[in-house]
């Protein structure tokens, strides 16, 4: 035998599932609201705080634009000065150190030698030295023979141009002395 | 309406405008499918309509704080660098001034070299050079073609003294201001081996102050180089104005004057 017990009707049941239906319809037409309000009050707020940003920003420019204007004499002093300073520094690297080079020749003369007469050349040193006294020639040999020795760094040639005596018993040997170059191009001088 | 819903119950209809479901709803759904259908075309008009310009207004605000914040760090940068350069150059403000006088000061240029041979104990003999257009210097300087040109001003001088004195003064013309540099040297001994004279073709520098150059000029910090060279200018003998002024009473005037 079986037994069949009804004991919520049909229609109620339907009735609740419509209700239950529809309050979650409820919910999510409320939550569609929600969220238009929230993305929108998101928007703006968003929107605001980047605004509030950027002012911030540009009152901070506008500052350091003041301490600049207060500093554009100086600045302009300090531009003009490292140019003189660059310039300065161009006219320094471009110098040639002529007393390094007479001082090393003058230091290699001997008790009664002495250099009559030095000019330097794009490529080197012409120089013409003179001796007299008991052994000049030897004299000037020994300054010679110093020259070709590896005493000095720039040198990298000598080329002996003219030996003479003069009636005085004065003798002098013309030289002419290679300057080992720098990478720059310019003479070691 | 009421002619297009066919009632079924109280809240229940099972066609709209005429076309039948197949099923029953409650009218409430309905209503609230509307409502929901409403929203999502009012959530789309919003993001068309209002959001997505504000997405791009977004990204204009961005760009333009990160423009601003680029600019306001270079200009902070500046006033860093200026700050620096002050404290770098400070002092030596002076010496950099006197290491390029503005034009082509012969006075000045005779007057240290006077001071400086006095200085070492060696004669000057002669000296010769051709300064050109002294009074258009400026505007010539103005224009950089010339520039380069016109901011050396070349003398050739014969000193004569002892050697040792006259490399001393090869010396001091390297290491004084104004700036020169030594282009050539000739040295020739006298008869009586006594004394040497010394030619030397020098440069004596000069640089006038370009407004349009200085403000094209971008600052920047100074290279170890420059920074070595600065101290080093510091260290330079300078010529000074009041001592001769008491030894010559005829001042920077009198070019012609040893």
């Amino acid at each position: 035998m079986r037994l069949k017990v009804d004991l919520i009707p049909k229609g109620t049941i339907r009735i609740a599932q419509t209700n239950r239906l529809i309050k979650r319809m409820k919910l999510v037409a409320y939550a569609l609201v929600a969220c238009m309000i929230a993305a929108v009050a998101v928007l703006v707020l968003v929107r605001g705080g980047l605004e509030v940003r950027l002012a911030a920003v540009k009152r901070e420019v506008a500052v350091v634009d003041e301490q600049l204007s207060e500093l554009k004499d100086r600045e302009m002093q300090l531009s003009y000065e490292s140019l003189i300073l660059s310039k300065v520094a161009l006219i320094v690297s471009q110098r040639k150190d002529f007393r390094r080079i007479i001082s090393d020749v003058y230091s290699l003369l001997t008790a009664d030698t002495w250099v009559d007469a030095l000019s330097f050349t794009d490529d080197g040193v012409l120089m013409t030295y003179k001796a007299d006294g008991v052994g000049s020639y030897r004299k000037l040999d020994l300054v010679l023979s110093q020259l070709s020795g590896d005493k000095i760094d720039w040198l990298e040639s000598v080329k002996i141009n003219q030996v003479s005596r003069a009636s005085n018993a004065v003798y002098s040997i013309n030289v002419d002395m290679g300057i080992i170059k720098t990478k720059s191009g310019e003479a070691k001088k | 309406m009421e002619d297009n819903k066919q009632k079924v119950g109280s809240n229940e209809i099972s066609s709209v405008m005429g076309i039948n479901l197949g099923v029953t709803f409650d009218k409430r759904i309905l209503s609230w499918l509307a409502a929901i259908a409403a929203e999502l075309v009012v959530a789309a008009v919003v993001i068309f309509v209002f959001y997505l310009p504000q997405m791009t207004e977004w990204e204009k605000l961005n760009k333009e704080i990160k423009k601003q914040e680029t600019l306001l760090e270079s200009k902070r940068d500046k006033v860093k660098m200026i700050s620096d350069l002050e404290a770098v150059i400070g002092e030596a403000e002076d010496t950099l001034e006197l290491a390029l006088p503005p034009n082509k000061d012969i006075g000045l240029l005779l007057a240290s070299l006077r001071q400086q041979s006095a200085l070492v104990g060696v004669r000057i003999d002669t000296y010769a050079l051709n300064p050109g257009e002294v009074s258009t210097a400026e505007n010539k300087a103005k224009n950089n073609k010339n520039a380069e040109i016109d901011s050396g001003l070349p003398i050739e001088l014969t000193v004569s003294g002892q050697i040792d004195n006259l490399r001393r003064f090869l010396d001091i013309v390297n290491t004084s201001l104004p700036i020169k540099k030594v282009d050539n040297v000739q040295v020739v001994s006298s008869e009586d081996r006594q004394q040497t004279k010394l030619k030397l073709e020098m440069v004596m520098y000069f640089m006038h102050r370009d407004e349009k150059q200085v403000e094209s000029n971008p600052l920047r910090m100074f290279t170890q180089g420059e920074m070595d060279l600065l101290r080093s200018l510091s260290g330079y003998a300078s010529y000074n104005q009041q001592r001769d002024a008491v030894d010559v009473p005829l001042g920077n005037n009198d070019l012609f004057g040893m």
